[in-house]
């Protein structure tokens, strides 16, 4: 459209309409990139899709209402926009359109002076609706856009010129409200509802003038830290984000792609322009999915446990007190980087212990540190790092630590499951020591040597059976020692048996292991990677 | 004696009744999938939700009643009757609370109480019911409030899922976000209160978390009433129902299922357990 360079003095209700429409189209173009803004889950998480559809509302609204009078056409506007208002940014631009209308109310149309001063009333009937208005969102953008609307009327500007000024003020104040709310700034965006409004008026400035400022909506700034929406114990993989853009985007493919690639996925946007966060193992493939699907704009990978590491060598011996979260967090003692890795994605933080089982005081007493919680559960997962746990557990003075002596990891995983990480220490305790004693373990390895263990005899290069420990059975194959070790389960209804496979241990062989123990035990089972050095296989039995 | 109305929305669960015998007001909220917009309960039914959420390779979203809708009924109501009291789901879950208060106060903001219920399901469906019972006395809307606001804290929901999926990717998962990324496969116990989904602990089996999800539910004291709610699988809901009734046999006991506005955030396969505490 060429630029219109003829002055316009006033508008009627056939303007409006007009430029209204093309408003309502801007923000429904832009609405994808005005979604990628959000950087925080809320119950209307979609702002640029809820403004494009309230603003569809209100065309349609206008549209009905016929005539050229701006009275009609605008209450039209409003009463379309308020029906079809969504979530709250909709809302808030609904409220703002009534303000509009009310002050348009009996004119047949209206100059810039008369318009500025509809903004205005519109801006404060915003304010007004919200229960407790907060700056830095798009009542902060209206209020600024009508202020500087007055200045440019009152200087006898036209409807274009103020539009213009009006627009203008607008995108510094959506600029500036990183700086007045701290979330945006932490997530490195702009507010969407201000955006969005800003759009909207760009559309509206854009009708009258043929041509607007600026298409391009501010640029989205992925290296922004969504590390504040995470729990801290998502503590491992790569912390992925990607912007990409296309044409047509499946965006319900692209997450389904992702949702197994990792967690914490969050896709925000449209079929235009995408952001996905997640984080991975792998985040080639995070890439390959966005290639795959479109155009890739910025790309950010941290590794999060270097990250993590960082962090902590960093800090100084004595490290000053940081705010501990209440709640109970967990340390359990691990041996194997399958149950390690198990451990850290129940939300414990992992002493590792490398074969011997033994960690120090000082580790465990690191690893209670690195847990920000008000009380601490120390999972010792077996009888030789007991002492050492109490031991750790005294040297804290800053919160309270209690040691739930799991005997084995089978039992520690029992037990981080039924930690409940908001209720205090003494609750937990007990319920973590009551699921840990409802848990069995069957441990497989092969004797070094000759030897008599709990009254079971043992030769050299055997395979060898413990159930909770005690030796129980040695033969030659471990298929028949699961079946006498479950013979000395204690009786009880059991509903899953997990097995841990060792680094020793054969997956195909832990398959084999399974008949047996459905069999025998009418349990459901699952396979996992232990990576437990000395036993072959650890089978837990719930 | 000044006569109330009451008016709720369609994420409400009467366990055992209808809510059209009540003489209430229920306001939908929408599900949407892509461009379609449906209003919960009336262009929606939750069979049609189930089958649609399996096929359609899109996921759902959902929306508040949009303002206008709250002032019509709003305007309707005050026009009959002296006052209204409209309950509502959680304001942390849902924007429909603070769309209504806004309704509200340009409707007729002496008239209308809006109460958060800080609950949803069944948890607001009990309020709403004590808020009908009280209505048909003699008794002032501010008392009606008062009372719902006494009630509130003796509501319990305790729920599992099948998987933490859902909440996480429509944003309502809050702290239970710490049950997520479990390498090994867990069902996940919750508790909805003060308006949060709260993790409570973790099950390896599913039989496991309807149990716990059953005994916590039913753990906290003596109960006036209690129910069973579900998301497509009502043969494991009336096993628990059947379990209790037997333990229970004193207690009034309903199954029933929740709506596609919040199956959209749990998904299918959710399990819960509500009661009201004895006052």
């Amino acid at each position: 459209m060429p630029a219109n360079t003829e002055k316009v003095t006033s508008i009627d209700g056939s303007d409006l309409l007009a430029a209204l429409e093309a408003a309502a189209q801007s923000v429904d173009h832009h609405a994808g990139a005005i979604n990628a803004l959000n950087v925080f889950p809320v119950p209307d998480g979609d702002t640029g899709t809820n403004m494009a559809l309230t603003l569809r509302s209100a065309s349609d609204g206008a549209r009905s209402a016929g005539g050229s009078s701006l009275a009609d056409v605008s209450a039209a506007m409003a009463r379309g926009a308020l029906m079809g208002a969504r979530g709250n940014s909709g809302v808030i631009l609904a409220q703002l359109l009534r303000g509009v209308a009310r002050a348009l109310d009996g004119k047949p149309s209206a100059d810039a002076r008369t318009l500025a001063a509809a903004f205005r009333v519109g801006a404060d009937a915003a304010y007004t609706a919200v229960a407790k208005p907060v700056e830095g969102t798009i009542l902060t953008v209206a209020r600024a856009a009508a202020e500087a609307a007055e200045a440019a009327a009152a200087e006898g500007q036209d409807v274009a010129a103020m539009l213009a000024r009006s627009h203008s003020a607008a995108r510094d104040a959506v600029a500036a409200t990183p700086e007045q709310l701290p979330l945006l700034k932490r997530a490195g965006v702009v507010d969407s509802g201000g955006e969005g409004y800003r759009v909207f008026l760009e559309g509206l400035l854009r009708h009258f003038t043929g041509e607007a400022p600026s298409p391009q909506p501010i640029e989205i700034d992925v290296h922004a830290d969504l590390s504040s929406l995470h729990d801290e114990n998502d503590t491992y993989g790569y912390c992925t984000e990607v912007l990409f853009q296309g044409a047509s985007i499946d965006v319900e493919r692209v997450r389904n792609a992702l949702d197994a690639v990792g967690t914490s996925l969050l896709v925000v946007g449209d079929a235009t322009l995408l952001k996905v966060h997640i984080h991975t193992l792998q985040p080639g493939r995070v890439l390959d999915v966005a290639v795959e699907h479109g155009e890739i704009v910025q790309v950010k990978v941290d590794n999060i446990q270097l990250q993590r590491q960082r962090f902590a060598a960093d800090t100084p011996p004595e490290p000053p007190r940081m705010e501990l979260e209440p709640g109970t967090g967990m340390v359990a003692v691990a041996c194997g980087a399958g149950f390690r890795d198990i451990f850290q994605s129940l939300g414990a933080t992992v002493v590792d212990a490398p074969g011997t089982m033994n960690p120090s005081i000082e580790q465990i007493v690191e690893a209670i540190k690195r847990t920000r919680r008000e009380h601490v559960v120390v999972l010792s997962n077996d009888p030789n790092v007991v002492l050492a746990s109490e031991a750790a557990a005294r040297l804290i003075d800053d919160r309270t630590v209690a040691v739930v002596p799991t005997r084995n990891m089978p039992q520690g995983i029992a037990a981080a499951l039924a930690l409940n990480p908001e209720a205090e220490l003494d609750d937990n305790i007990l319920s973590l020591t009551r699921a840990a004693a409802a848990c069995h373990a069957i441990a497989l390895t092969h004797a070094v040597r000759d030897a008599t263990v709990d009254e079971v005899a043992i030769g050299s290069g055997q395979a060898l059976a413990f159930l909770d420990g005690r030796a129980v059975a040695a033969g030659d194959g471990f298929s028949d020692l699961i079946s006498r070790a479950i013979g000395s389960l204690p009786s009880g209804s059991y509903e899953i048996a997990t097995i841990y496979v060792g680094s020793k241990g054969v997956e195909m062989e832990a398959a084999t292991f399974a008949d047996c123990l459905s069999q025998h035990l009418s349990v459901t089972v699952e396979i996992a990677t232990g990576g437990q050095p000395h036993y072959e296989y650890i089978i837990s039995v719930e | 004696m000044a006569s109330i109305a009451i008016v709720t929305d369609s994420t409400a669960d009467f366990a055992g009744i209808e809510p059209a015998d009540l003489g209430i007001t229920v306001v939908p909220l929408t599900v949407h999938w892509g461009r379609d917009v449906l209003r919960d309960r009336v262009d929606l039914s939750t069979s049609e939700f189930y089958d649609r959420l399996r096929t359609d390779p899109n996921l759902p979203k959902t929306a508040a009643p949009p303002v206008g809708i709250f002032e019509e009924v709003f305007r309707e109501c005050v026009s009959r009757y002296d006052a209204v009291i409209a309950v509502h789901i959680a304001a942390t879950l849902s924007s429909t609370w603070s769309v209504a208060a806004n309704a509200a106060s340009t409707v007729a903001p002496e008239r209308i109480y809006v109460v958060d219920s800080t609950s949803t399901s069944v948890g607001l469906g009990w309020l709403v019911q004590h808020a009908v019972d009280l209505a048909s006395g003699d008794v002032e809307a501010s008392t009606i409030v008062a009372a719902l606001e006494e009630m509130i804290p003796r509501i319990r929901l305790y729920l599992t899922l099948e998987s933490l999926e859902y909440l996480q990717r429509g944003g309502r998962i809050g702290r239970a976000q710490a049950f997520v990324g479990a390498l090994l496969s867990v069902k996940p116990v919750l508790q909805v209160a003060e308006g949060a989904v709260i993790p409570i602990e973790r099950v390896r089996t599913r039989a496991g978390s309807i149990r716990r999800v059953a005994e916590l539910g039913t753990g906290a004291g003596p109960m006036e009433r209690l129910a069973v709610v579900h998301g497509d699988c009502e043969a494991e809901a009336v096993a628990v129902r059947d379990e209790l009734t037997r333990r229970l046999p004193e207690v009034p006991i309903n199954v029933t299922e929740v709506g596609a506005v919040i199956a959209t955030y749990t998904g299918p396969g959710i399990v819960g357990v509500g009661c009201v505490l004895a006052s």
